[in-house]
């Protein structure tokens, strides 16, 4: 990332309104829980937060291209119960069913999505409720027990720092996407897709295809955060994923990918999992109810696109603007 | 050589009996022409006399009802844009054909960005230095000077425009189409277009769609005119014809 970059994702409303909130929310926290600010919680905040970057990141390909997947909920579940129905057994052999479940979906909401011209959010509405279905089914409404030792340690094994593995599987999905998305052919694809789908295909792109393959790719990042979910609880139920739902959309949105597709910086998705992990974390820690996290969610949302609306441009913000605007 | 022989290998470009419905609107009926190396055809009619179907089935957009197209005497099929792109066809729209969210030097190379290739191949990253410094030259030659690393969205119909013509330029193609390009132009970058189209006609033969037949006049060697679909009239631009004898044709 060089200076321009930098200055392109930090200093527009988006950037702003994270980093404020982020900074907001870890003095709140800080002042009111003296366990907020510490190593060990710190480490639980990027544990927690793996699952919710696994399947944000997944989103945010996505809606960089204009379209929308909710049935990762379904598939994520999905990907776990059926890693637990196939244990004990070969973890190569278990992974590549659960993941093989996951791109199944993905692919059925590609083909209702782009060849039946259903809108996605519609197609993956009608999947997340079908897959739902087959997982009460195949678990027969019941948790199913993990017996394997080594899917565990691959997806949330403690071998640094005691640091889960799971925050190292983000850390690199993170990495990867922001490489794709930025550096690559098929990553410009998408924002020319998201962007103007017309002029992207007049030029040569085949959108539908760009579109398909992420259809595939969110639903694989499901998959992963449906192994590492099973990985650890050591089980798999039916409803594991429904807590996801809202953030998980929540996080690409508040980092400024727009749900008519051509904005988003997966560094900012990155800053928006972080504040919505710390939320749920800030909450727990002060033995608040659960609803408190769902009222701090909703006003951190809506006041970050109602910033948003009243800037109306995504442009850069110079320091001297923002000053202007502090003291207005 | 045969003068047939001659006129066969001098064709870039035919279109034989193309026609194209929709639903019970029959946009083109029966257009045959032929495009030669070297010239600029021009294309003229009102709205809804079929200049635009035509660009859109030479560019792959959309499929013709019946009729075949022949790029240096091989039957061609085009499924997508991407299939005509792969034929050496450019195209500069009406409409610009930009992305908004995207910078002048990636609208510049969208769909066709070069890439950097890393670990004989496997790797392959946009090269971003290359972009810039090649829509920067290419643009200036027709005298602009654009910031390339801005979004496009913040200039003017004009040097937008000026993007769309280059980058079809750039890719140095085997034929060349531009629907209605000077719309947005001032006149002294129509002018300068018109120069740089002349320039180039030579080695990139041109498809010139236009409303206005003073511009057709001064830039194409032939003009064929479409009304509702049909070839109604064809001519040579230079033969002297004035616009109230073409404007019976209309």
């Amino acid at each position: 990332m060089n200076i321009n970059e930098i200055k392109k994702t930090f200093f527009n409303v988006n950037g702003i309104v994270l980093i404020v909130a982020l900074v907001g929310l870890t003095i709140l926290f800080s002042l009111t829980s003296p366990y907020f600010f510490t190593p060990i919680n710190l480490r639980v905040i990027f544990e927690s937060m793996s699952i919710l970057a696994i399947l944000a990141t997944g989103l945010h390909f996505l809606l960089v291209a204009g379209e929308i997947d909710i049935s990762f909920v379904s598939v994520l579940e999905l990907s776990a119960i059926t890693a637990a129905l196939f244990t004990p057994g070969n973890t190569f052999f278990i992974i590549l069913a659960s993941l093989l479940a996951a791109v199944a979906v993905g692919v059925v909401n590609g083909f209702f999505t782009l060849k039946v011209g259903i809108p996605s959010f519609l197609a993956t509405l009608a999947t997340m409720v079908g897959v739902q279905g087959i997982v009460f089914l195949i678990s027969n409404y019941r948790s199913v027990v993990l017996r394997n030792d080594l899917l565990p340690q691959i997806f949330y094994g403690r071998f640094f720092g005691n640091i889960a593995t799971a925050v190292f599987w983000m850390i690199g999905f993170f990495i990867v996407a922001g490489i794709i998305l930025r550096y690559t052919k098929f990553g410009r694809w998408v924002y020319a897709t998201g962007g103007n789908e017309k002029a992207a295909r007049l030029m040569g792109i085949p959108t539908k295809m760009v579109k398909f393959k992420l259809f595939i790719i969110s639903a694989a990042m499901a998959g992963v955060a449906g192994l590492i979910v099973a990985s650890r609880s050591l089980a798999a139920r039916p409803g594991m994923g429904e807590a996801y739902l809202m953030p998980a959309i929540a996080a690409p949105i508040l980092g400024g990918a727009l749900l008519t597709g051509g904005r988003g910086s997966i560094v900012r998705t990155a800053l928006g999992c972080l504040v919505l992990t710390i939320i749920i974390n800030g909450v727990n820690l002060l033995g608040l109810e659960p609803a408190h996290q769902n009222i701090f969610m909703g006003v951190i949302l809506v006041s970050a696109l109602s910033i948003r609306s009243f800037r109306k441009e995504d442009k850069e913000i110079s320091f001297k603007r923002i000053l202007k605007f502090i003291r207005r | 050589m045969s003068q047939d022989e001659g006129e066969v290998s001098d064709v870039i470009l035919e279109c034989r009996n193309i026609s194209k419905s929709f639903d019970q609107i029959e946009a083109l009926k029966d257009v045959s022409f032929k495009l030669r190396r070297g010239e600029v055809l021009g294309l003229e009619g009102d709205n809804g006399a079929g200049k635009s179907t035509m660009i859109k089935i030479l560019r792959g957009v959309i499929q013709p009802t019946s009729g075949e197209i022949y790029i240096e005497g091989k039957k061609k099929v085009f499924n997508s844009p991407r299939d005509a792109i792969r034929e050496g066809i450019q195209c500069v729209y009406q409409e610009a054909a930009l992305v908004e969210q995207l910078s002048v030097a990636e609208n510049f190379f969208i769909g066709q960005e070069p890439v950097r290739r890393y670990a004989n191949g496997l790797i392959n990253f946009v090269d971003f230095e290359k972009m810039e410094k090649d829509s920067y030259e290419y643009l200036a030659r027709m005298g602009f000077h654009l910031k390339v690393t801005d979004e496009i969205r913040n200039f003017s119909g004009g040097e937008r425009q000026a993007v769309a013509v280059m980058r079809a330029l750039y890719f140095k193609p085997k034929i060349l189409f531009l629907d209605e390009p000077t719309t947005a132009l001032s006149e002294k970058a129509k002018r300068a277009l018109f120069d740089l189209l002349r320039a180039s006609k030579k080695v990139c033969p041109m498809i010139f769609v236009t409303h206005d037949l003073n511009d057709a006049i001064e830039l194409c060697d032939r003009i064929i005119m479409l009304r509702l679909g049909k070839i109604v009239f064809e001519f040579k631009a230079k033969e002297g014809l004035k616009v109230e004898e073409i404007l019976r044709y209309m």
